[in-house]
């Protein structure tokens, strides 16, 4: 029987199987985007949180990495994704990478995609990397300059979709809507039709994972969020606008979980509260029984409430719970940009009616 | 026939609700193994003898049957790249 990936998603999420592990294999980054939400090692400096206990400050060994796919192999994981920082800059990347294939995980990959020649693209393609998603910041080496300060590594980012396609590899690209990529939306669309790949853009620019809000400062247009909605040609990288009365939110602590580069266990890349460390907890214990993680989906559940209260768009609303934690310190707060969002949403699919 | 089988390493799989999920990494698509599919599948290296006592434990069949079965199900893996013969 063939299965689609959203059936199965829904068969997940109704009992509640661990079915993803997004892995932050390492903080370290080629990038220095201006807006990124996770900017670690920009200025040089760790993580700025304090770090309780001294052994994670180590990142995670190949051998825990091993132990921590066992794991995660026997609660339930079929999707695995590596992630960063960029995670090809990890020095054991393709070690950890062989680990994980020896779990059957299938697996997918979050890059800025600079850093994959050809010889790259045959090595993941080896090692079991079914998909990767590749981040573009802008149509050419001026704006890549101006988005992260890597105008010279455009060029390698469109030669490693070629590569990765050569190579069978599904590739696609995301966008993350800014000042910046607003202002050649229709050349970042071209750039992946000519490329034959898909592109999904993402609408919000979040706050560091520190709680800084400068990245803010780089959230597009009203005008540019205007199009992204109603141009057919613009794709989300999700569908927010499909959530039907009485869902859920969004799927933390429902169907996966993430684990930072020292085996700090978090509900999502973005939420920011340790839920346990897999070199102290056994994860499918934490997945199964922690308050927190019970908690925070109390919390997602109840946010469609929340939104009610204050827009008639709110089935449009894609509220980020973890967003607005940092925002304003309250998950459960509505973020006045993503109701704007929303309201553009209803308005374009009311006069569509008519 | 073969009586040991190893998983095409290409071949992502976990068990979803007691059912293996495949994805075949060169094809991309994903299926869903029935009861007694699943069950020879998450128990294929153990070879076809302790398969057709898992499986007639399990079920009302004879062991004629499930061996009949098992084998013709595994001839079906084999097709489609999802299992190599060792």
């Amino acid at each position: 029987m063939n299965l689609s990936l959203d059936d199965l998603f829904e068969k997940a999420y109704k009992k509640r199987q661990l079915l993803y592990a997004f892995l932050e294999i390492t903080y370290n980054c080629n990038f220095a985007c201006k807006f990124c939400y996770n900017p670690i090692y920009r200025r040089g400096l760790e993580r700025g949180r304090d770090v309780e206990v001294k052994t994670k400050n180590f990142p995670l060994t190949l051998s825990e990495y091993s132990s921590l796919f066992e794991k995660l192999k026997k609660g339930g994981v079929l999707f695995l994704t590596l992630t960063g920082g960029e995670p090809l800059m990890h020095p054991h990347f393709f070690d950890i990478l062989k680990e994980a294939k020896k779990r059957a995980f299938s697996i997918r990959v979050f890059t800025n995609g600079a850093l994959i020649d050809e010889d790259c693209a045959k090595k993941l393609k080896e090692n079991g990397v079914l998909r990767v998603g590749i981040t573009l910041y802008g149509w050419d080496k001026q704006s890549y300059e101006e988005s992260c300060g890597r105008g010279e590594d455009f060029e390698k980012v469109i030669n490693a979709v070629n590569f990765l396609k050569k190579e069978g590899i599904f590739v696609y690209l995301k966008c993350v809507l800014t000042k910046i990529t607003e202002k050649k939306m229709d050349e970042i669309v071209e750039i992946a039709d000519k490329l034959g790949v898909i592109l999904r853009w993402d609408p919000v620019v979040s706050p560091t994972v520190e709680g800084f809000d400068y990245p803010l400062k780089f959230m597009a247009s009203e005008k540019a969020f205007e199009r992204l909605i109603t141009e057919e040609k613009f794709k989300f990288s999700s569908s927010p606008f499909e959530r039907a009365e009485g869902d859920s939110i969004c799927t933390v602590g429902r169907i996966s979980i993430t684990i930072d580069p020292f085996g700090n266990i978090k509900p999502c890349p973005q939420w920011q509260e340790e839920i346990g460390n897999v070199r102290e907890n056994d994860i499918l214990e934490i997945w199964n029984n922690s308050e927190k993680l019970k908690e925070i989906i109390k919390i997602s559940e109840e946010i469609p409430e929340e939104l009610k209260k204050v827009t008639k768009a709110h089935k449009y609303c894609f509220h980020c719970a973890a967003r607005s934690k940092l925002l304003f310190g309250d998950p459960k707060r509505p973020d006045p940009q993503e109701i704007k969002i929303a309201e553009i949403k209803m308005a374009f699919e009311e006069k569509k009616k008519k | 026939m073969s009586h040991h089988f190893k998983k095409n390493p290409d071949v992502s799989w976990q068990m979803v609700e007691g059912q293996a999920v495949l994805i075949h990494n060169k094809l991309g698509e994903i299926q869903v193994l029935n009861d007694v599919g699943s069950i020879v599948w998450e128990n294929l290296e153990k070879g076809v003898d302790k398969l057709v006592e898992m499986i007639t434990s399990e079920y009302d069949v004879s062991e004629e049957d499930a061996r009949k079965d098992i084998e013709t199900f595994i001839k079906e893996l084999k097709e489609v790249g999802a299992i190599f013969a060792e």
